[in-house]
């Protein structure tokens, strides 16, 4: 999408909005069998709009995603996999496999039950060639009174290319993440009857035959259009250092024009795309995604053959032609030809941006790729930020803290046994666990609330206790003196859950009660 | 004739676990357990729940399916695990004063495990075992696909609001995959941008910005491959980019003779294998790692990897504490243990750490999104062949 055009949507959707019309742009710009819609049972909901071409296979379009209880915001223009480079050890082939043959079209294996046993196939011209799957993730959250898992919408489809097995996979969770993977399984591709070359292993079953390890470079083009407009998104660089003084610092670098970067080998490096940014720093209000490199044991970099593999991560203008990170002029006679070439320092500023990633993998043969080899994937996760006001699952609202028993002070000597319980109500009925600081010395506390033990050492302590319901948390604060005196211990419960203020709360909540029944009396008469 | 052998082999190790009954574990301190996949592949080992490092598997076995059960680790379990908050000149170590085990190690109930329970002769559950499918495990062109499986055990530990889960997953395919996920509850912040992200608590509306933490998890795995033969070796793997031979990348296999400390070299694609004096393995993928941690503290931190020979009082990276000797000797951290000894007719022990940044936004609030940590260990020749089809 040039500039020029990119102005006008931006435009138009300003003035729809200042009109107060249905913002015909909150939806994907499609029909039929070319929308994918899923919703979750959070009420989370991804749509998309899908093709497969010849060459790059599933390209998605309009991707919108929707928060539970929220509106729908857009999320990215197009995303595929523009290129997949294979690269032999013995440097003597190397395969651009999008362009030289492509994932789609007669390559495109068509897909049984088998194949898609929880999903549905959706149909490629005649053919069922992918699947879409709705199926659990990893957890969303956990803690130890709760978790909730992650849904995920899967879309796969097998590219047989040569003896090699692709399955193009992309992941659109509940919580707002996306993860393009990729599979690699079928057979291996390449021999050498020369057994005694340093560039493979011979395997067994087969004395006489090499097999030549290789490098997987998996490239994405993610054309980011976060929010209402395509051209004021903006892109981070995080680098973390590791300061003088033992901290951790993070310095964030904001990109003004066209990039290529690469990860780091002991700095964590870290790239957000943002739906625009005031200031140089994000603030609270900003939203994006994080793309953490953390698939990066192996990295294939031979710039002085193919420059471009001496980066990871590409941000450029995105520019229609630009479809391919490699061999590109083989289809766009009048565009450059590499995702390197395309960074030639255009402004990213007021522009519809193009991210590229790439990922390696280094595939030693070993026995069991014969004669099927089983699945090796790859890929990388993009994980909302700040784009829900809360952890995805967990609706603080719906939530009550819960509430200590009255705590009195504590004394008891040293050495002396210490048995003291303590109580807590939840009014939602989550469990409850206890936690204690500046307990004395030789006291604990159980998750239960119980503090035993015996305090071995005099003064007077401050106590604090915490009862969480894992999402909220009540303390209370007491003061335990602990004497040299005669060994003598606290051993009782920690007061009914009023404590001393017994009767004025139970007078208290019986008023409330009276006055709730009433409300409710009024609406039914309403 | 050589082809036929591999078959040959296969065929006596079929009808050899046929007759021959499994026999029990020996599970000094732990329980045996075990899971078995409909293709007839099988997991058996010890379970634990340690005091200092929470989940640990023992004896761990794997039979492909038509293939004998084969001992591969005698322990695997946490080393350590560092916790930086990025506002602190240092890390937490949080192995050790129940951190992570003993009173921190959480009971688990139906609603936190979608599986089976696990009590492992207590009266409370702290061990959740789950199936969960993986998709595709091959394909190939019109060949109906197979699908995979993954047994995963996990136990859960508190540490001061923070939930680590700690699972390993044992799959069909021989894979093991061991990881740590961070959530619960965050509840540090900072004022200074370089230190934290910001975002909008939700429980008081107010703009804040969380500290960042970095992670160091340490894994230490006792390779017993195929029994306790004390013959397993390990290997280095490198493929060097010869910018002068067109580049090529020739592969050099060096053993770890002595005691060691070794670094991912990503351009040179490094990995590492065990293997038993039959040339059965595993090879150690460090492909999901991001970055090399960093550390002026602890030597050994700014390894990914060290390998020692083993000695079972040798259980964690830092903080080890006194266990079994009785002459003190085992004090110290990892730092101490790789002394150069050597490997001959010993067991390896290999310790792997990877890191990761938790960068706090809206989604951690009240409670942590998931941020899982994990590594693999691929069985490599560990087979003739693909033990899949030979039943399928």
């Amino acid at each position: 999408m040039n500039k020029l055009v990119a102005y006008v949507i931006a435009l138009l959707a300003s003035v729809m909005m200042m009109l107060g019309s249905p913002m015909a742009s909150a939806a994907p710009d499609c029909s039929g069998d070319a929308l994918i819609s899923e919703t979750f049972a959070n009420g989370a909901k991804w749509e998309m709009c899908w093709e497969s071409r010849i060459r790059e296979n599933l390209v998605l379009s309009d991707v919108y995603y929707t928060a539970p209880n929220a509106t729908a915001t857009k999320v990215l223009g197009s995303a595929r996999l523009s290129q997949l480079h294979v690269a032999y050890d013995d440097s003597d082939v190397t395969y651009n496999d999008v362009t030289q043959y492509g994932l789609g079209g007669g390559y495109l294996v068509e897909l049984t039950d088998t194949d898609c046993p929880f999903g549905d196939l959706l149909i490629v011209q005649t053919r069922p060639t992918i699947c879409k799957w709705r199926s659990k993730g990893n957890d969303n959250y956990r803690t130890p009174t709760r978790s909730v898992s992650a849904e995920s919408l899967t879309l796969f489809s097998v590219s047989q290319v040569g003896a090699y097995a692709y399955i193009v996979t992309w992941k659109f969770y509940s919580d707002g993440a996306m993860a393009p993977e990729i599979g690699a399984t079928g057979a291996l591709q390449r021999s050498s009857d020369d057994i005694e070359l340093p560039f493979g292993r011979v395997l067994e079953g087969d004395n006489d035959t090499l097999w030549l390890s290789h490098t997987h470079n998996y490239y994405w083009r993610l054309d980011f259009d976060l929010g209402i407009s395509a051209i004021d998104d903006v892109v981070t660089e995080s680098r973390i250092e590791l300061a003088a003084n033992g901290q951790r610092q993070t310095r964030v670098e904001r990109f003004g024009n066209e990039q290529a970067r690469t990860v780091s080998e002991d700095h964590p490096v870290s790239w957000e795309i943002w739906d625009s940014l005031k200031t140089d720093t994000p603030t609270a209000d900003d939203k994006g995604y994080r793309i953490e490199p953390i698939h990066f044991g192996h990295r294939l970099d031979r710039r002085e053959i193919e420059p471009y593999t001496e980066y990871d991560f590409f941000v450029t203008v995105a520019n229609d032609c630009e479809r391919f990170a490699s061999q590109n002029a083989r289809f766009n006679p009048d565009c450059l030809n590499q995702v390197a070439q395309f960074v030639n320092g255009e402004s990213l500023v007021d522009a519809d941006l193009a991210v590229w990633h790439r990922v390696s993998f280094h595939h030693v043969p070993r026995n069991e790729d014969q004669r099927h080899m089983h699945t090796h994937w790859d890929g990388f996760t993009m994980e909302p930020i700040n784009l829900q006001s809360s952890t995805p699952g967990i609706n603080i609202n719906d939530n009550s803290a819960p509430t200590i028993a009255m705590i009195e002070n504590q004394s008891s000597s040293i050495g002396a046994p210490v048995d003291l319980q303590l109580n807590a109500n939840d009014s939602d009925g989550d469990g409850v666990s206890f936690s204690a600081q500046n307990l004395p010395d030789g006291l604990f506390i159980s998750d239960a609330g119980l503090i035993q033990g015996s305090a071995n050492s005099a003064g007077t302590f401050n106590v604090t206790i915490t009862a969480t319901d894992d999402i909220a948390d009540a303390r209370r604060e007491f003061s335990w003196t602990v004497g040299n005196g005669n060994a003598s211990g606290s051993t009782k419960t920690g007061g009914d859950f009023f404590g001393s203020a017994g009767p004025w709360l139970i007078f208290g909540l019986a008023v409330a009660f009276v006055q709730r029944l009433n409300r409710r009396r009024r609406i039914v008469a309403n | 004739m050589h082809s036929l052998k591999p078959i040959f082999c296969l065929l006596c190790l079929c009808v050899f676990s046929l007759i021959a009954p499994a026999h029990a574990l020996d599970c000094q301190n732990g329980t045996e357990l075990s899971h078995s996949f409909d293709s007839g592949a099988n997991w058996r080992f010890c379970a634990v729940l340690d005091d200092d490092h929470a989940l640990e598997l023992q004896e761990l076995h794997y039979q492909a399916p038509g293939d004998i059960s084969r001992k591969v680790l005698q322990h695997l379990h946490l080393g350590q695990i560092m916790l930086h908050e990025h506002d602190e000149t240092s890390a937490t170590s949080l192995i050790g004063s129940n951190k992570l085990g003993g009173s921190a190690l959480k009971t688990l109930t139906s609603s936190v495990c979608d599986g089976e329970l696990q009590t492992l002769g207590q009266p409370d559950a702290k061990l959740c075992s789950t199936v969960r499918p993986t998709g595709l495990m091959a394909k190939y062109s019109m060949r109906p696909g197979l699908q995979g499986e993954q047994y995963r055990l996990f136990s859960v530990s508190a540490y001061q609001g923070l939930t680590l889960q700690v699972m390993i997953g044992l799959s069909e395919d021989g894979r093991i995959a061991p990881s740590v996920t961070l959530s619960g509850r965050a509840t540090s912040t900072t004022n200074n941008a370089l230190l934290g992200d910001a975002f909008t608590n939700p429980i008081n509306n107010q703009r804040e910005y969380g500290t960042r933490a970095t992670l160091l998890y340490t894994w230490r795995m006792v390779f017993a491959m195929n029994g306790d033969q004390k013959d397993d070796i390990v290997e280095e793997f490198n493929f060097e980019l010869l910018s002068a031979q067109n580049g090529r990348r020739p592969m050099t296999v060096t053993p770890l003779s002595t005691e060691t400390f070794r670094n991912i070299n990503r351009d040179a694609f490094r990995g590492w294998r065990i293997k038993d004096s039959d040339g059965r393995g595993y090879y150690l993928d460090p492909q999901k790692s991001g970055y090399s941690y960093t550390d002026r503290q602890n030597n050994w931190a700014q390894f990914d990897l060290a390998v020692t020979a083993f000695n079972p009082c040798e259980r964690h990276s830092i903080g080890n504490r006194q266990h079994t000797n009785v002459n003190n000797d085992c004090e110290g951290s990892l730092d101490d243990f790789v002394d150069g000894a050597s490997m001959v007719d010993s067991k390896p022990v290999l310790w792997y750490s990877l890191s990761r940044v938790h960068r706090p936004s809206s989604e951690d609030y009240p409670v942590i999104a998931s941020m899982v940590s994990e590594f693999e260990l691929i069985p490599f020749d560990w087979t003739p062949t693909s033990p899949f089809e030979v039943v399928r």
